[in-house]
């Protein structure tokens, strides 16, 4: 049957389809993909696979190393590394999907006023994504940290409102080039007004490179809230993050004799990082099949 | 030379709305700032506070401040430290060469390994070494400087006993350039990993572009030997695109130096920002930020005109 044949052919699939197809062919992605699904059920199920409250308090058997107790052993003041991590791995990673949507939003949003009407909106906007590029962004989230107590709310609130330049201007040269085109134009002689155009021709076309720059944002913010915890000024304990955890190894008693309490939260780092840059990575060559030899 | 002045000239807005931020960022803070004075045990009179408050301007509308802080900044004037009356702008002169030569240091590795490794697996695409140093800079460019650090720290000087854990002399040794070295080589290392990795992979990438393109083919047509092919027309081509890649690492390179400085004591201006936020040594963080700010700056602009040396295309655009 004719169906059958056209489906064998890849250019009668969606786009969507298309791209999925590359994505699985793209090993490192793959393995990316499954390494971060485990680190996500991990934290998912962590009550399910801990047996001590994260932030229980035991000095009785404090800085001990890991034993068939306490899997990956205790802290200075007795609290279950094992339970630390995966619950931290809750925070760090629900940290950095909200953080990475705040950015997301406002960047698509900007991009898309600056790049669709130009003129004056985008002068403003771009002077303004100019200026917050101009500093790195933990040294202003560092320094506007001051205003607002520490919580998990304020992490996010401050990564996510610093976060967005990078966005804006990806999405700005999209629609600076989306608007010009003839479907654009056909659609504007049929009498479509500009939130229409926006909504309806503009955006959709955007979702695939915002989806890719998405993962790089998630690792930003995680990177983000890993440092500032690590600095001090991030997620308060007891709450266990990935960074507040790394925090204890700034002293030199922990890092010499206790490693296995900050190795955990920095290979946790490191693996999630890693992972989700393949994922990114894979979904750029995807949607793109320009960038496929990078 | 118009695309020069226009670039130069772009930047003067951009560095006016940075002073106004900056401005407002500390000076709406919640909070009486003379409160750091306030000490119960000294017995601080309201005299004496309205007498700091004068004596640093807190009295007048912010607008009026502002412009006054402004006239100030621009003949170079930073103010005091709250801390310890110490002049912000020489405080910063000090730090800021301290934080120079850990980020320079760092940056020349970065681009000399980087850039090198980058260019010998981009002549060698799917062998065994591109796929050992693509893995490998993957891992890098996952690698945050606090982390990096940290291992650096533990392996290098904890474990190992190679290196001094921090601090940029040792005490009661003389001052000595080889003993400066010394304890550079950790945290300049460790800072080096995150852009080696990056540069490495935008080389590689750019070199397989290159060697793509049309002039390359006519070069190897025209009977032009691998080698002369190679340096004359793929290696100087690829190049151009790690200027601007060079240039635009420069803010992860403070951040990760503000990271790199607070692990190994390295008294620079990272560290020194730490402590002066947490102490809400305000003058001393407004300096801290401005210089900040004036580098990535300059350093976006030195990045731009090298480019437009480089590739005479770029102005005409």
């Amino acid at each position: 049957m004719s169906i059958d044949v056209g489906r064998r052919q890849s250019n009668s699939q969606s786009p969507t389809a298309q791209a999925w197809r590359r994505f699985r062919r793209h090993p490192l992605a793959l393995a990316g993909l499954i390494l971060f699904a485990i680190v996500l059920l991990a934290s998912v199920i962590a009550p399910l696979i801990t047996r001590y409250d994260f932030a229980y308090l035991n000095l009785a058997d404090k800085f001990q190393s890991p034993s068939i107790n306490h899997f990956l052993g205790t802290d200075r003041v007795g609290r279950d590394i094992w339970s630390r991590t995966l619950y931290g791995g809750r925070v760090s990673l629900a940290v950095g999907f909200a953080a990475a949507s705040i950015s997301t939003v406002i960047g698509v949003i900007l991009g898309s006023i600056s790049g669709y009407y130009r003129g004056k909106a985008d002068q403003v906007i771009m002077r303004f994504t100019d200026v917050v590029m101009t500093f790195p962004r933990v040294v202003i989230i560092l320094t506007a940290a001051i205003y607002l107590g520490q919580s998990i709310a304020s992490v996010i609130f401050l990564i996510g409102i610093f976060s967005w330049p990078g966005i804006t201007r990806l999405v700005r040269g999209q629609v600076l080039s989306l608007r010009e085109q003839q479907f654009v134009l056909a659609s504007r002689s049929l009498g479509a007004g500009n939130r229409r155009i926006i909504v309806t021709h503009v955006l959709p076309n955007v979702v695939a490179p915002v989806l890719a720059s998405i993962t790089f944002a998630v690792n930003g913010a995680i990177l983000l809230e890993a440092g500032l915890s690590f600095l001090g000024v991030g997620i308060p304990l007891p709450t266990p993050s990935w960074g507040n955890m790394l925090e204890s190894a700034r002293s030199l008693d922990v890092l010499q004799d206790g490693p296995w309490i900050w190795v955990p939260p920095a290979v946790m780092i490191l693996l999630t990082v890693l992972s989700i840059n393949f994922i990114g990575d894979g979904l750029r060559d995807a949607i793109d099949p320009r960038y496929q030899q990078g | 030379m118009q695309y020069f002045l226009r670039r130069v000239l772009v930047n003067i807005p951009v560095l006016l709305l940075v002073t106004i931020v900056i401005y407002l960022l500390i000076n709406l803070a919640p909070g009486d700032p003379v409160d750091f004075f306030v000490n119960e045990e000294i017995g601080i009179t309201k005299e004496d506070l309205d007498f700091v408050r004068e004596r640093y301007g807190l009295d007048d509308p912010i607008p009026v401040r502002y412009v006054k802080w402004l006239g100030q900044v621009m003949q170079g004037d930073l103010g005091f430290r709250f801390k310890n009356g110490d002049d912000v702008a020489e405080v910063l002169a000090v730090r800021l060469r301290r934080t120079f030569l850990l980020m320079g240091t760092a940056l020349a590795i970065g681009i000399a390994v980087g850039v090198t490794l980058g260019i010998f697996i981009g002549l060698r695409q799917y062998s065994l070494w591109d796929f050992t140093f693509t893995g490998l800079s993957f891992v890098g460019i996952s690698m945050p400087a606090f982390i990096a650090g940290i291992f650096g720290l533990y392996i290098f000087s904890v474990k190992l006993g190679w290196f001094p854990s921090g601090g940029m002399r040792t005490i009661g040794k003389p001052e000595s350039v080889f003993d400066l070295m010394y304890h550079l080589v950790l945290p300049a290392g460790t800072l080096a990993i995150f852009n080696l990795a990056t540069f490495m992979r935008y080389t590689r990438f750019s070199m397989l572009e290159v060697r793509g393109e049309d002039y390359v083919r006519t070069a190897k047509a025209k009977g032009l030997k691998p080698p002369a092919v190679t340096w004359r027309h793929v290696f100087r081509n690829a190049l151009l695109p790690i200027v601007t890649v060079v240039g635009l690492s420069l803010p992860t390179l403070v951040a990760g130096a503000l990271f790199t400085e607070t692990i190994y004591s390295w008294p620079g201006m990272g560290a020194l920002l730490v402590d002066a936020v947490a102490a809400r040594d305000y003058p001393m963080v407004m300096g801290i930020m401005l210089v900040t700010a004036l580098v990535v700056l300059t350093a976006n602009l030195i990045t731009d005109l090298a480019y437009a040396v480089a590739d005479p295309r770029i102005r005409y655009e």
